[in-house]
């Protein structure tokens, strides 16, 4: 099942834990699952876009911290994107408040955000999800993060992380449901 | 959805390895992960050429290499050295102080013997010990001589010659 993934070549599982890689090795292996990760949980590829290059600059500043034997490149990242996108997120609310009519309008206006090929109904019920329903899904579908990974990502139990995944996929089966029906 | 629609943690793991479903519901469920998965998303060309540019050349390694034990070695010699500082400028101030009390009782009659060494070839040719001058008399002993033996007012000797005496003993 995994080979279905069309891009599982770019968004390859974690390196081994020990290993300490280089930087640039890490960046261009890694820059595919973040970004992905941040169009998911923004829902906006342009945001999405700033955000990852936000974060690899933050990676990069904070690069003598990351420890191979802790978790792997690929948590640690999203771990950094996750704080940056939540940073994004209150500026955000911040800027809807001031300005009402650009909330109504980002909503509208970003099409297919969720990845080419994505068929129409998938798509307007991930866009129907929270971007924390959204970003659990993205964590352990799409960047094959196991449990634990995720749950440390999310900064949550494994419990409340497998719940909340099983939630948001049960909520994607029925809108999907609904729309063929 | 029914109660048997319900996946249960342990097969949605199974799913997400890529197992085989069981059940409709999981057929229903894989083929969902199925088309997420089938969405092409990749960064930008644009994104990955400011990504990469901002990545350190291969000889960063060699710097942080560097860097961290530097900073850590001034992490702990900073305060260090600041604690010896402070230890040693203690250290210092109490036996400055309490030497200075002895200098400062003895130095003077140390001061005249020796000048009376000078001007008196005798004594210090005799080699004696200057004895420890008693600060009564060095003050002023001819005003507490009531009795009159002492030098006749006006004619008080010279401080340089009395201190000469009572530092020898005389």
């Amino acid at each position: 099942m995994k080979g279905v993934n069309a891009i599982s070549s770019s968004l390859d599982p974690p390196r081994a834990l020990g290993a300490r890689p280089r930087f640039d090795e890490v960046a261009a292996e890694q820059l595919d699952a973040v970004y992905r990760y941040l169009v998911y949980l923004t829902g906006d590829r342009a945001a999405a876009e700033d955000l990852a290059a936000e974060t690899f600059e933050k990676a990069f500043r904070m690069w003598r911290r990351f420890d191979p034997r802790r978790s792997a490149p690929r948590t640690w990242l999203c771990r950094i994107a996750r704080t940056v996108a939540i940073d994004w997120f209150r500026a955000e609310a911040r800027r809807k408040r001031r300005e009402e009519t650009y909330s109504r309008d980002l909503g509208e206006a970003v099409d297919a955000a969720f990845g080419d090929g994505l068929s129409a109904p998938l798509e307007s019920a991930l866009r129907e999800l929270s971007p924390a329903e959204r970003e659990v899904v993205a964590l352990r579908v799409l960047l094959e993060l196991d449990g634990p990974s995720a749950a440390r990502v999310l900064g949550i139990s494994q419990t409340a992380c497998s719940t909340r995944l099983s939630r948001a996929l049960r909520r994607l089966e029925e809108m999907i449901g609904d729309v063929r029906e | 959805m029914s109660a048997s629609d319900v996946i249960g943690s342990e097969r949605m793991e199974a799913l997400l390895r890529g197992d085989a479903p069981r059940s409709g519901a999981e057929e229903r469920r894989a083929a969902l992960l199925d088309g997420l998965r089938t969405a092409q998303l990749r960064a930008p060309e644009a994104l990955r050429a400011r990504v990469l540019a901002a990545a350190p050349a291969p000889a960063a390694p060699r710097v942080t290499l560097l860097r961290r034990p530097s900073r850590r070695l001034a992490l702990v010699v900073v305060p260090l050295a600041a604690a010896l500082a402070v230890g040693a400028a203690l250290v210092h101030g109490l036996v400055g102080s309490g030497g200075g009390r002895t200098a400062i009782g003895t130095s003077p009659a140390i001061i005249r013997a020796i000048a009376c060494a000078g001007t008196s070839g005798r004594q210090a040719n005799a080699g004696r010990a200057v004895p420890r001058a008693p600060r009564r008399e060095i003050r002023a002993p001819w005003r507490r001589r009531r009795d009159g033996a002492g030098p006749q007012r006006g004619a008080a000797p010279s401080r340089r010659r009395t201190a000469c005496r009572t530092a020898s003993g005389r």
